[in-house]
C-alpha cells in the first residue's frame, strides 16, 4: 500500500537530505564570513631599520684618495678660490649658506686640518670645535644631548654613550639636511582601504 | 510491495539518512574550531598574576617560556625580566622640528619588540602634519615618497606612558598596570582581550592581536623581556613599553638609537643632567592632547 505510516516517499526523502547536506557545504565554505582576500605584505627591508648614519664620517683629510700634502706643501699660505684655479676642487659644491670662503673652516698652512679663530689648527677628530665657531646654540644643545645623535647607555653606570658628530648627518660644504626616503607605509586591510581618507 | 520500494523508503532508514546528514551539517557548522590555535596549556591557564608570582614561580614560568619560544622559532632565547631601577623614572623627548618622517623608528621598533609582519603591527604611528596645525584630525599617514615634503611637519606617535594612565583604570582584569619607573606595562598571560584599553587610549597606542602573530624564525629578537618583547598570543593587547629590555639595562631604546636625524630622546627625568631633564628645562616643549589630563611622560618639544 502507498505511503503507510512507517514510509517515507522517496523524492521528499532526497530533498530533505539535499537541504541538509547543502547547508553541510554552505556552513563548511561559509561563504558569508569571508571578506576580501587579505594582500600579502611585502617583508621589511634591512635597509628601514639600519642605524647607519646619514654620512659616512672620513678618518683621515684626503681628496679624490691622496692625502691633501701630496700637493699642499704647506710652506706658504694657500689664497684664492680653488674652483677658479684649475681642475681641482671643482666638485666641491659650497652651499653653506654666507660661508662662501675655504678658509674660514680650512687652515691655510695646514690643508689637513681646519682653523680656529685665532689660526690655530682644529684637528678633523674634533671637528665639532670648527662648527661651533658659529653654531654656538647648536654647539650648546649637542652638550646638552637636545641636538644631535645619541646611542648607547642613557645609564652612565652601565656604560658610555656614543654621540654622532656634525659631518655625520651634515655635509660641511652643503649642511642641510638632505630629504630621505620613507620606509614602507603602514598596511591598510583591504576592508577598510579608502574610509577615512 | 515492489511498489512500495520504488515509491518510499522505511521510516528507519529515513531516520538514519537524516542523522547522517544533520550530522554533517552540524561538523561543518562547528568547523571553525578547527582554527583555534591559542588554546592555553594547563600550565599557562593555572598561572597567577605577574605581581601574585614568587621569585621561584617567576622562574619556572621564564623556562617554560624559554622552551616554548625554542620549540617554536628554533632559538633558545635570552628571556629575563628586569626589575624596575630605583630612583629612575623614564621620560621621552620627541623634536618636531627635526623629525622627517622617515619611519625608521617605526621597523626598528618592529624588529626589536618582536611585533607580528602580517598582519601588521606596529607601535609608532607618524603623522604627516600640515604646518600651522596641530590637527591629528586631518593628519596623514600613509604618505610614501621622498620625505620631509613641503607644506608639511612630522609627529610620531606611540605610548605616552601617562602618569594618569586611562587604560590602566580601563582594565577590568588588572592585566595592565604601571610600573615604578613610570611604564605602563601589560602581561599578556593575564589580558583577556576585551580591549577597553584601547577605547580608552586618546593617543591610539595600544595594538591587539586579532590573530596568531606571525613572525618568521630568522627574525626573531632572541633578546627579550617578560613585560616586553617575548611573543605574544592570539587575542591579547600590546604596545610600546619603552624597550624595558633595553632601557632597564641602560641601553637607550631602538628607536632613539635608529633616528637618522637625532629627534628622539630619552632619559632619566629623576636625574636633572640627563638629556631629558635639560630638553625640559632649556627647549620649547608641548604635550599632545594636554587637555584630557593624561600627564604623559612622552614630550614634544622643537629647537629651531
Amino acid at each position: 500500500m502507498r505511503n503507510s505510516p512507517s514510509t517515507v516517499p522517496t523524492r521528499a526523502a532526497a530533498a530533505m537530505v539535499a537541504v541538509l547536506l547543502g547547508l553541510a557545504v554552505f556552513l563548511w565554505i561559509d561563504p558569508v564570513g569571508m571578506g576580501p582576500e587579505l594582500d600579502a605584505i611585502p617583508p621589511n627591508k634591512p635597509e628601514f631599520a639600519s642605524t647607519d648614519t646619514v654620512r659616512r664620517v672620513r678618518t683621515e683629510m684626503t681628496f679624490d684618495g691622496a692625502p691633501c700634502k701630496s700637493c699642499h706643501e704647506g710652506t706658504e699660505a694657500l689664497q684664492g678660490n680653488p674652483v677658479e684655479k684649475g681642475i681641482f676642487h671643482e666638485k666641491i659644491a659650497l652651499k653653506h649658506g654666507r660661508n662662501r670662503h675655504c678658509f674660514n673652516c680650512h687652515h691655510r698652512l695646514q690643508p689637513a686640518n681646519f682653523s680656529d679663530y685665532d689660526g690655530t689648527p682644529i684637528e678633523l677628530a674634533d671637528i665639532q670645535l670648527l662648527c661651533a665657531k658659529c653654531h654656538g646654540t647648536t654647539f650648546r644643545d649637542w652638550n646638552n644631548g637636545s641636538h644631535g645623535r645619541r646611542s648607547g647607555y642613557w645609564d652612565a653606570s652601565k656604560g658610555k654613550f656614543k654621540t654622532a658628530v656634525c659631518i655625520a648627518c651634515h655635509d660641511p660644504h652643503w649642511p642641510v639636511f638632505k630629504p630621505l626616503q620613507a620606509a614602507a607605509a603602514p598596511h591598510v586591510n583591504p576592508r577598510t582601504r579608502g574610509e577615512h581618507r | 510491495m515492489e511498489d512500495e520500494a520504488e515509491e518510499g523508503i522505511s521510516r528507519r532508514a529515513f531516520l538514519g539518512v537524516m542523522a547522517v546528514s544533520a550530522a554533517g551539517a552540524t561538523a561543518a557548522a562547528l568547523a571553525p574550531l578547527k582554527d583555534i590555535v591559542d588554546l592555553p596549556t594547563l600550565a599557562q591557564f593555572l598561572q597567577q598574576h605577574y605581581k601574585e608570582l614568587t621569585p621561584a614561580d617567576k622562574e619556572a614560568i621564564l623556562e617554560r617560556i624559554r622552551n616554548e619560544v625554542q620549540a617554536k622559532y628554533g632559538v633558545r632565547p635570552d628571556l629575563s625580566d628586569p626589575q624596575p631601577l630605583p630612583g629612575v623614572e623614564f621620560g621621552y623627548a620627541l623634536n618636531i622640528g627635526r623629525c622627517v618622517g622617515c619611519r625608521k623608528c617605526v621597523y626598528a621598533c618592529v624588529k626589536e619588540n618582536n611585533q607580528s609582519r602580517d598582519p601588521q603591527i606596529q607601535y609608532i604611528r607618524v603623522l604627516q602634519m600640515r604646518k600651522g596645525s596641530i590637527d591629528v584630525e586631518s593628519s596623514e599617514h600613509r604618505f610614501e615618497g621622498e620625505v620631509p615634503k613641503d607644506g608639511f611637519y612630522y609627529m610620531p606617535v606611540q605610548c605616552h606612558q601617562c602618569r594618569k594612565a586611562p587604560c590602566v583604570k580601563a582594565c577590568p582584569v588588572k592585566a595592565t598596570w604601571q610600573e615604578p619607573d613610570g611604564v605602563v606595562v601589560v602581561d599578556y598571560n593575564w589580558c583577556i582581550g576585551c580591549r577597553y584599553c584601547m577605547a580608552a587610549c586618546p593617543y591610539d597606542a595600544r595594538r591587539f592581536n586579532f590573530t596568531q602573530p606571525d613572525l618568521p624564525k630568522e627574525d626573531l629578537n632572541p633578546e627579550m623581556g617578560y613585560l616586553s618583547n617575548r611573543p605574544r598570543p592570539k587575542g591579547v593587547v600590546e604596545k610600546c613599553h619603552f624597550c624595558l629590555q633595553r632601557t632597564r639595562n641602560g641601553r637607550y631604546p631602538a628607536c632613539v638609537e635608529v633616528c637618522p636625524t637625532g629627534s628622539r630622546k630619552f632619559g632619566n627625568l629623576l636625574d636633572p643632567e640627563s638629556e631629558i631633564s635639560l630638553i625640559l628645562k632649556t627647549q620649547r616643549v608641548y604635550v599632545l592632547k594636554e587637555e584630557v589630563g593624561t600627564l604623559p611622560r612622552f614630550y614634544y618639544y622643537f629647537d629651531l
